[in-house]
């Protein structure tokens, strides 16, 4: 095998210090703050990669309107995928000549308690989403498709429901709590 | 996990589960609920068009 190419899913909810909406939405008053913390934690996932010798890194930009990463603050080895109007969602760009699939910053799905802002895609759509009866988190949802390509999810970071969550499903991945929740907009 | 899988959406109403059963393939089987079955790849991109593409304006 010619190098190791990573794909990197980057959402916001699930990442150290954002709890509420107000940093999650574009244009509201703490999403400049959100920004910033999304984007150390996606640093920190790309310089992981590298330093375990990943030869190539993408980010995919995997909230909202995909465009919260801040292009000047993140790390300039990685290539960015930014921007909406997409065909796959939290996946862009992948297909199966990656070698694993980190997710930074994910949440819980619908419906979980202490949870830092838990949903399932939209939380203005959707009350679940079963697949084979199971209900599902994003995360879960992202990896169906990476395993169906042949490419293992190999780092999913989050709140710790999210850990536990993860873990039933996904037994062999790595985890990383970064947060506690202590309610839906409270750590 | 099988293939094809079968997915099943719970909607917030059921004007969306009426509107998400529009698309060929997808099947309304609850007030609120729709269905449909395929290969991983193909059902990540019905996500996209039934979850954020569909207009639901009620």
């Amino acid at each position: 095998m010619e190098g190791c190419r990573v794909f990197v899913s980057a959402d916001i909810e699930g990442v150290a210090g954002v709890v509420t909406p107000l940093q999650t939405l574009d244009g509201a008053a703490q999403y400049a703050e959100a920004r910033e913390l999304m984007t150390d934690e996606v640093n920190a996932a790309v310089a992981g990669a590298f330093d375990g010798g990943a030869t190539e890194v993408v980010v995919c930009d995997s909230h909202g309107g995909m465009q919260n990463l801040i292009p000047s603050r993140l790390d300039d080895r990685a290539a960015l995928v930014r921007g909406a109007i997409r065909d796959s969602l939290q996946m862009e760009a992948f297909d199966g000549n990656f070698q694993a699939v980190f997710i930074t910053g994910t949440h819980a799905r619908a419906g979980t308690a202490s949870a830092v802002l838990d949903h399932t895609w939209n939380s203005a759509t959707i009350y679940n989403l079963r697949i084979n009866g199971q209900i599902m988190h994003e995360a879960g949802l992202n990896a169906l498709v990476a395993g169906w390509l042949g490419v293992p999810v190999t780092l999913v970071t989050g709140d710790r429901a999210t850990i536990v969550q993860i873990l039933e499903d996904m037994p062999k991945t790595v985890v990383v709590a970064v947060k506690e929740g202590r309610g839906r907009a409270l750590q | 996990m099988s293939n094809p899988i079968a997915m099943q959406i719970d909607y917030i109403r059921t004007d969306m589960a009426q509107t998400a059963a529009l698309v060929p393939g997808v099947e309304r089987i609850g007030p609120r609920t729709v269905q449909v079955t395929a290969d991983p790849e193909t059902m990540f991109r019905l996500q996209e068009l039934l979850v954020y593409r569909l207009r639901y304006e009620l």
